[in-house]
């Protein structure tokens, strides 16, 4: 007859510190190689349009005569497969995640400044 | 003659932790006999097939299902390694049977823990968490995601992990093991958890294997169904035997579990010791053509990826046998006869993955 | 080191006695897949295992072709049985537990047997 095995376990829990992370308060945690929000240096891009051809979820916009480069953030599902297709490396995936919003479509654009 | 009532359970329900739906036909608090219903999550997958070639179709392939995510991509890129006769290099077979392991163990973890709460002991659910927790620290280390890895692609694997996580890795895997062994002693020993899980949900050896039950659900009555001794990847090279237990009782099925998790933690740290040096992907040239069915051990039991290809960039055909799809006439017959009380407890040991089966 | 895994074709008529066969030589049901090959001509193709070896038994029907289930043989195999009538419309008898159609809610009849054309997916902008 053996109740109550968890006792020892409870009281030992009870004193120490919580094993929770009040977030957002605190930053999340994250190591080097977590998949975040993807990145784009926009100087180097040459609007090739691959990677709008090859994301899975038609997440990326680009539009070559206005020069810009657009990614709604709720539709990307961070697979890196834009990273792995641009043929400049522009493109990084960053250990950030996107912060919550309550807005339904999120999309960031950046345009190229560079003069023609 | 006792009247019959029907009442319907799921696919809300508190203690679900997948949309399943059964109707249940009961007398006087003993269950007669139960009909299931799916297809609450069916998000057509193996007609996208049509829409996206072959090497982005891991893509979905990987994101079928949360907790069983890292093995889909192992199997479909095996299914199409092998139609297509590529090579893959030992240390990529290495790093992703240490990623199927990982997975494993952080599977069982979560399902012993909704085990737990489905009995209504919370404070060893929080306990099994957080244990996952510590096992999901080290897949995202490594890997770059806690829940989608997305490593395996056609050819390999797509990172490399250094020497020194390897030797982090070691160190953690001690202290995943004494915080494992401490909940999953309570789980098996304490006599208030016993009461509820010996004797209930009984289903015979002969059953299990005839209607087509697979993984710890078969393994539980004795059955020796394990596709881990057919040798893909690297574990032909790995020492382990299957964890078969005899009750057939859901006690039975929480047992096996509670052995794999130790017998996971043993493979890892044989994955690290035996790892080559080498490259970690083959290119790939060309298109597949021809037919093969990939079977692989998910935490749940047998899946079979059946791929189809006819020479173009898209397969014409992709199906996805999960082990759940085969483990719910089991259940049908293990609800037979059980008191109304203990239907949380038998859906739960059998650990139901329904978007798996509605891919 | 590719795995043999035979493929035998038979007429829809044997397919009770052909699995029957399985059953008593200790084989279990794996799982049963259709596939389309053209209009009107579908592939279903069955499969079972003993001790790792994996054999198939296959047959070629239309929608008009009448198959018996081996749910007779196999207990548990009304679940397949009956996504496969729903999805691609073959016409299987005699299924031991009939969901008679309602087995996923759905939109439209047998949704797998539509074409879907492979045209590039525009942007969301564009489209």
């Amino acid at each position: 007859m053996s109740y109550f095995q968890m006792l020892k376990t409870t009281i030992k829990t009870l004193l120490s510190r919580p094993a929770t992370l009040m977030y957002p308060k605190k930053p999340a945690q994250k190591f080097k190689s977590t998949r975040g929000k993807i990145e784009i240096d926009i100087e180097r891009c040459i609007f090739c349009g691959n990677c709008q051809r090859k994301c899975p979820c038609v997440a990326i916009c680009v539009d070559r005569n206005e020069r810009t480069w657009e990614i709604d953030r709720y539709r990307c599902v961070i697979c890196n497969c834009c990273v792995e297709v641009c043929p400049v490396k522009c493109l990084r995936c960053d250990n950030d995640y996107t912060k919550p919003s309550t807005e339904a479509n999120v999309k960031d654009k950046f345009k190229q400044q560079k003069p023609q | 003659m006792p009247k019959k009532t029907v009442i319907p359970f799921g696919p809300q329900h508190p203690i679900l932790p997948e949309p399943i739906h059964l109707d249940l036909v009961l007398e006087d608090e003993k269950v007669v006999d139960a009909l299931p219903s799916i297809g609450y999550v069916h998000r057509g997958l193996e007609k996208l097939v049509e829409k996206r070639e072959f090497t982005e179709y891991v893509y979905v392939i990987e994101r079928i299902c949360g907790i069983c995510s890292f093995i889909h991509g192992l199997s479909y890129c095996q299914a199409i390694e092998e139609i297509m006769g590529i090579d893959v290099p030992e240390r990529a077979r290495f790093i992703r049977t240490m990623g199927s392991e990982y997975s494993r163990t952080h599977s069982h973890l979560l399902i012993l823990g909704c085990i737990a709460d489905g009995m209504g002991f919370e404070n060893l659910f929080m306990g099994l968490w957080k244990a996952r927790e510590r096992v999901l620290n080290r897949m995202e280390e490594s890997f770059g995601g806690r829940i989608i890895q997305g490593t395996c692609k056609i050819g390999g694997v797509k990172k490399d992990i250094t020497g020194e996580t390897l030797d982090k890795m070691i160190i953690e895997l001690d202290a995943i093991d004494r915080e494992m062994k401490e909940m999953t002693e309570i789980l098996l020993k304490d006599d208030a958890v016993r009461h509820r899980l010996k004797k209930v949900g009984y289903i015979s050896r002969d059953d299990a294997y005839h209607l087509g039950a697979v993984g710890p659900t078969a393994r539980g009555s004795g059955v020796r169904i394990d596709m881990r001794e057919r040798g893909y990847a690297a574990y032909d090279k790995i020492k382990f035997a299957p964890v078969l237990e005899s009750g057939g009782d859901c006690y039975a099925r929480t047992a096996v579990r509670v052995g794999e998790l130790f017998q996971s933690t043993d493979i890892i740290r044989q994955c690290i010791r035996k790892m080559p040096d080498g490259p970690t992907e083959t290119k790939v040239i060309g298109n597949p053509s021809g037919e093969y069915a990939s079977r692989v051990e998910q935490p749940r039991g047998e899946a079979v990826h059946y791929a189809k290809a006819n020479g173009t960039r898209y397969l014409s055909r992709f199906r996805i046998r999960t082990p759940t799809f085969a483990n719910i006439p089991p259940l049908v017959e293990m609800l037979r006869g059980c008191e109304l009380a203990d239907v949380p407890v038998i859906i739960l040991s059998m650990d139901p993955c329904i978007s798996c089966t509605e891919r | 080191m590719k795995e043999e895994q035979p493929v035998r074709n038979i007429e829809p008529n044997d397919l009770p006695g052909n699995a029957e066969e399985y059953r008593k030589n200790g084989f279990r049901f794996v799982q049963a897949c259709c596939t389309k090959l053209a209009e009107n001509i579908f592939e279903i193709t069955y499969s079972f295992d003993k001790d790792y070896k994996f054999e198939n038994l296959r047959i070629t029907v239309t929608q008009e072709t009448e198959i018996p289930s081996v749910s007779g043989v196999y207990k548990g195999t009304f679940l397949y049985e009956n996504e496969i009538r729903e999805l691609f419309g073959v016409n299987i008898k005699g299924i031991n537990v009939d969901y008679n159609g309602h087995l996923y809610k759905k939109k439209m009849n047998h949704p797998f047997n539509t074409d879907t054309n492979k045209a590039d997916e525009t942007c969301q902008r564009k489209q």
